[in-house]
């Protein structure tokens, strides 16, 4: 009979506020988030697996490949038909986009979290938790690549981010919209995934940082990344992908060095392109051998980033990777 | 990289499902682990036609997007076609899959190599297919080297088109298989694909049907998953009459929602086995 996996892997759909100092720390098992769903017998068979207890912040790269392994290797299981994975969301993001870049299957996977511990009023790690399951259980959700889904919305793992600090209905597709809602434990879709790009590689280049464009921006960080021996450095350039003069040096200078620079922008929505041709604007900054990202925030290409370089070095191999592989 | 998307007028489709593929690569050597696949090309069938679509590396340092087009392949097709690919293809790719820290593989369910007897351009003879391309293999890679430096445009072409009429000889060879042609394809999907690789747990046979491409069989690893749907048919099938073995095939194309023949397991779902019943009840 096919089974769901459900992995938990820690965040705050596993905490509870302290009794002493009522700060909200790990503390609800598996079982416990399980026990909340009062119809869980009825969704279908389930098997559990605890990967970490960790909150999101301490889950890095070298997790999420641990996790992609694991994920790879549960997939071989005929009866596996679908994964859950319970993670915090401060960095699910980041989680969800290295799986749907990394794990070739058809199978779903849906990374669920939540934004209120197991005390607080209005706890939503259960119903999270069941809608994640009605999403991965459902026949609509075959090959529409990793998913995530908090608060009754469906969203793709390429587009959406976490939008807000406190509230529930946190992950937002701001450009495109959620792929669908979880209503009444069925899962409707109003729309397809947009196409995907992956790069299913088994490894990561660590050595892979992310700098945000400000006004007035130097080179000094650029310089620093560069000295401590970075593989690749990510830009959220200004506007449509441009910096100051002063930085678009800096660029250069790094490129020349074996650098791998790609510039994506600090705007929440819309792709950069070297429409601008003054000092420090993105032609200058392409004509360096910049590579210029998709509509994909910083922390997400930083990802990618890191498994291109884990593939090749080649500049346009890396540059058709990032470039002409997505959206 | 290059990639080319070309239309095969002449060749008949005969009713070959949409998400099958035949394909061939081409490589810098005979080793995988010293030389990188350069080619690779497939061909499958879209509003009639078959389309042959070649992604050529413009150097062997893009082998890696070849690769990366190989697990998208994965995605788009169900199952695989080659000309020795058991011995040459399949292997070879998985290897520089594993060299490139790729962990893609083609489950062997899914990959039906055609190879019977002699080299493809003997096989072609036979078939009546006249080649134009006129290169060995070692042709071939020593044309790629100068393509990589030149970049002539008749050198690309000369590189594509003996991928593509190797392609087109396999595409005759697998409309020449008596069993394999049309959708009523029971002897090839009942024989080697449904209940060869489909274990039979007790007395069931599962026959995989799938709704949105056609009828075609599925590998067992999806067996029973998500759009796919799960017909048993127990020790029944060689019961069936003619005509109920093609109403089976008139399931495609129908709306999966109304398809109610999901995983029967009870014997009486099936008495009296009929998907006429089906549908009338939908």
């Amino acid at each position: 009979m096919s089974k769901t996996l459900i992995i938990f892997t820690g965040g705050t759909i596993a905490m509870s506020a302290d009794p002493r100092s009522g700060a909200s720390v790990p503390g609800v098992s598996g079982a416990d988030i399980l026990s909340g769903i009062h119809h869980l017998e009825s969704m279908g068979e389930f098997e559990t697996m605890e990967f970490s207890e960790l909150p999101s912040p301490q889950i890095t790269p070298k997790h999420m490949l641990s996790l992609a392994r694991l994920l790879r290797k549960e997939m071989k299981r005929d009866e596996i038909e679908s994964v859950v994975i319970t993670h915090g969301t401060d960095t699910l993001e980041e989680t969800a986009y290295f799986l749907d870049l990394s794990v070739v299957t058809d199978k779903p996977i849906v990374l669920v979290g939540s934004m209120r511990n197991a005390s607080e009023l209005g706890y939503d790690g259960p119903s999270n938790l069941a809608s994640a399951i009605v999403t991965a259980r459902s026949p609509e959700s075959v090959g529409r690549g990793v998913l995530i889904v908090l608060n009754n919305q469906v969203n793709s793992a390429r587009e959406a981010t976490k939008t807000n600090t406190l509230s529930l209905d946190t992950f937002k597709s701001l450009e495109f919209g959620p792929l669908g809602v979880v209503d009444n434990n069925e899962v409707l879709y109003f729309r397809e995934a947009n196409p995907r790009s992956q790069i299913p590689v088994d490894a990561i280049e660590e050595r892979v940082y992310l700098l945000k464009a400000y006004a007035g921006i130097g080179r000094e960080e650029l310089d620093f990344f560069v000295s401590i021996g970075a593989k690749g450095i990510v830009i959220e350039a200004l506007g449509r992908g441009n910096l100051t003069p002063v930085s678009a040096r800096g660029v250069a200078d790094a490129i020349e060095k074996g650098v791998h620079i790609v510039i994506v922008s600090r705007c929440p929505t819309g792709r950069v392109l070297w429409t601008y041709g003054y000092e420090g604007a993105g032609r200058q900054l392409k004509e360096a051998g910049a590579y210029f990202g998709p509509s994909i925030n910083g922390q997400k290409m930083r990802i990618k980033l890191m498994l291109a370089l884990a593939m090749t070095d080649n500049r346009e191999t890396i540059r058709h990777m990032i470039e002409q592989d997505d959206f | 990289m290059i990639t080319v998307k070309q239309v095969w007028e002449d060749l008949p489709t005969k009713d070959t499902p949409q998400n099958i593929c035949v394909l061939d690569i081409e490589t810098a050597g005979l080793s995988a682990r010293y030389y990188p696949v350069l080619l690779l090309g497939i061909a499958y069938v879209e509003e009639n036609h078959w389309i042959i679509e070649t992604h050529l590396c413009e150097n062997r340092s893009e082998e890696p997007l070849l690769l990366l087009q190989w697990a998208r392949m994965l995605h788009r097709f169900h199952l695989f076609f080659t000309f020795y690919g058991k011995g040459f293809d399949i292997p070879f790719l998985e290897e520089r899959a594993r060299r490139n820290q790729v962990p893609i593989s083609l489950p062997r369910e899914r990959h039906f190599d055609l190879y019977e007897r002699g080299p493809l351009k003997q096989v072609e003879k036979l078939q009546g297919f006249e080649r134009q391309d006129t290169l060995s293999g070692k042709e071939w890679t020593e044309l790629y080297k100068k393509f990589e430096k030149e970049k002539q445009p008749s050198q690309k072409k000369a590189l594509l088109l003996h991928n593509q009429e190797d392609l087109v000889g396999t595409i005759h060879l697998l409309l020449s298989r008596e069993e394999l042609r049309g959708s009523l394809n029971w002897r090839f999907l009942g024989e080697r694909y449904l209940f060869e690789t489909i274990p039979s747990p007790g007395n069931l046979r599962l026959l995989a049907v799938d709704m949105e491409n056609r009828l075609w069989c599925r590998d067992l690893p999806l067996l029973s998953f998500g759009k796919y749907h799960f017909l048993n048919i127990g020790e029944r099938f060689d019961e069936l009459s003619a005509q109920q073995k093609k109403s089976l095939l008139l399931l495609e194309g129908r709306n999966p929602k109304y398809a109610n023949i999901y995983s029967l397991e009870n014997d009486k779902d099936l008495a009296p086995f009929s998907v006429d019943n089906h549908w009338r009840q939908c």
